[in-house]
């Protein structure tokens, strides 16, 4: 064969393996390009003194771009699936439903991060192209992690992902409150690598194999040994930190305090729902044959996570603190969709992170827009009372947000709800139905307080000597949390259509276990 | 009398290396020395890595190793960062100083 064949060949080969990690290579391409472009930049001495780092301006237009193509790229994967899905890259990368809409979620939430952030960046002086590229790299990172079908491939992108965002955390470097943030998020998150890269030792050891579909099958079969256990243990504390299931969310209030707004709102959506697809993946479908095993301890775990999650959550004033116990209760939820551990509870979680992810960038960017120069005003008690006035339109989404967080109709909060509880309920789990109707009654408690606040109450009464808080409302971030809005209403008013897709995709992830003999 | 060491010894070894890098971090205050415990636990792993990967003979978990050890890298890369930017703050390493924020 000449060499010419040989490469037109490689290049037939190549073609369907590239689309199938399409986005995670526009965003790898617009992340180097977004340094590149910032050596340009310093050319041209537009920082304090020549060839000094400054606020950047390419960067964040440029990193928008990219999402943005890459997000096209989504839609051109789901558009082509039925043709293009299956394994690629010597089975390391899956392409199925559950990935593509999965990596919608998190290309999404990055798109709505960069809009939100811009602003946000030029008032805390954190404007650096670096700061876009760590962004993008995160996200390179989630969608490897959605996509994996390898535990090799998992810990990569985990890896990929949490190291970016560790940089990220601590990115407002002078701020003790930031760095204190890095530092907690840097020890927990190596910490539980350590659990997770011993517990894929473990896995590997008993069934001499990484690959995700050949552990199912090769597990179906006899008993499983006591250190195949070990290692699934292992594995549920590694995903367990990186979600923030109670016992091992301590560290997420305090890192979710400690980084900058627009990370954290980052950190609640993308992180946690590329967490959740990896650890549905493994869990769902490689662990099937264990269910009886893994179901009572993630059983445990969501009881945990629900109660604590919301019970602390009510003593916060914080708004980036209660958001942060927030989204550990909202893990608890997942987790009751994983422990019903049928096709509905798996559509659930899509459907969820779907609507999560809305409504918590949603949240978030509220609380974006009204970070002052320098300050971030965060108090529920003080920042937001009567911002029902000054603010019509931030507050009425600000309220929107909250109902939906709450479940309340006919937001997306309620439906995905509904279906979690249905499909806990089909699985026969009535008593988790219970808890999780009474998680959700006290969460009213807190999120309600943030509208009880901004309607009900006057700047001067709650002491504020700062006065009315004004909203920073640049076009970018007005687009992000308007498009937040209409997903949360339309998802929740229309819901059909999004559970259907839900549905079709977790179709994809039971082919793929069931691909091999 | 001849000793034979087999996978036996060297997952024993692994496991014991684990536990002391888990007891490290969950007891000591210098941020350096939680990090080398981390190291201790991620270098525990690989050992369990290569033994499996000789016992079946299989090279993934070999090239797990080399993966590991070069993530192992990069998180050192950020995480003494992280340590040096806390120095400063605080002229001391010590996480105990580093907990402004609770509740």
């Amino acid at each position: 064969m000449s060499p010419i064949d040989q490469l037109l060949e490689l290049h037939a080969m190549s073609r369907p393996a590239a689309f199938a990690v399409l986005p995670a290579l526009v965003l790898v391409v617009f992340a180097i390009v977004t340094l590149l472009a910032d050596l340009l930049e310093l050319g041209s001495s537009r920082g304090p003194a020549e060839g000094q780092a400054g606020p950047t301006i390419m960067a964040p237009w440029l990193a928008m771009t990219g999402t943005a193509i890459a997000f096209g790229a989504v839609v051109w994967q789901w558009l082509r699936l039925e043709e293009e899905a299956g394994l690629y890259f010597n089975g390391m990368i899956a392409l199925d439903g559950f990935a593509v809409f999965l990596t919608g979620v998190v290309v999404a939430a990055t798109l709505l991060t960069l809009l939100l952030t811009v602003g946000y960046s030029r008032r805390h002086n954190v404007d650096l192209a670096e700061y876009y590229h760590l962004i993008l790299m995160a996200a390179v990172g989630m969608v490897l992690l959605v996509e994996a079908a390898n535990l090799v491939m998992v810990f990569l992108g985990l890896e990929v992902m949490s190291v970016s965002v560790y940089i990220l955390t601590g990115f407002r470097r002078t701020q003790l409150r930031s760095i204190e943030g890095a530092l907690k998020y840097f020890v927990l998150g190596a910490f539980s690598t350590g659990f997770f890269v011993y517990g894929i030792a473990m896995v590997y050891g008993t069934t001499g194999t990484m690959d995700l579909a050949e552990i199912g099958t090769r597990i179906a079969t006899g008993p499983p040994a006591p250190l195949l256990l070990a290692g699934v243990g292992l594995l549920v504390i590694g995903f367990g930190f990186k979600v923030a299931l109670v016992p091992f969310h301590m560290w997420s209030p305090d890192v979710y305090e400690g980084a900058p707004t627009p990370i954290t709102g980052f950190m609640a959506t993308g992180v946690k729902a590329a967490g959740f697809a990896a650890f549905v993946r493994v869990f769902l479908s490689t662990f099937d044959a264990l269910a009886d095993q893994w179901v009572p301890v993630l059983w445990v775990l969501a009881v945990l996570t629900m109660l604590v999650g919301n019970v602390a959550a009510i003593r916060q004033d914080d708004v980036k603190r209660m958001l942060a116990y927030s989204s550990i209760a909202h893990a608890g939820y997942l987790v009751v969709a994983m422990v019903a551990h049928n096709a509905l509870g798996t559509a659930a979680v899509l459907y969820y992170l779907a609507a999560y992810t809305a409504m918590t960038v949603g949240a978030f960017g509220v609380a974006v827009t009204l970070s002052g120069r320098g300050a971030e005003r965060t108090s529920i008690s003080r920042d937001y009372a009567g911002l029902g006035y000054s603010e019509p339109l931030l507050a009425a989404a600000m309220a929107v947000f909250m109902f939906s967080l709450t479940g309340v109709p006919p937001t997306a909060g309620f439906v995905g709800k509904f279906y979690i509880i249905s499909a806990a309920v089909d699985a026969g789990h009535v008593p988790l139905a219970v808890l999780l109707v009474v998680a959700s009654v006290i969460s009213a408690y807190y999120y309600l307080k943030v509208v009880v606040a901004m309607y009900m109450t006057s700047p001067s009464s709650a002491g504020s000597d700062a006065g009315p808080t004004h909203a920073h409302l640049g076009a970018l971030a007005s687009t992000a949390i308007l498009a937040t809005v209409v997903a949360v209403l339309g998802m929740g008013i229309f819901p059909g259509e999004w559970i259907d897709m839900a549905r079709a995709s977790v179709e994809g992830l039971a082919t793929a276990a069931a691909r091999l003999p | 009398m001849t000793l034979a060491v087999g996978p036996g010894h060297y997952l024993f070894l692994s496991a014991i290396l684990f536990t002391i890098g888990t007891v490290g971090v969950l007891t000591r205050r210098n941020a350096i020395i939680i990090f080398m415990s981390i190291e201790i636990m991620l270098n525990a792993a690989n050992l369990a890595f290569v033994t499996f990967a000789a016992a079946i003979g299989d090279l993934a978990g070999f090239v797990m190793v080399l993966l590991v050890i070069a993530v192992a890298a990069a998180e050192a890369a950020v995480g003494l960062a992280i340590i040096v930017a806390m120095f400063r703050h605080r002229q001391t390493v010590d996480v105990g100083a580093f907990n402004v924020m609770r509740g």
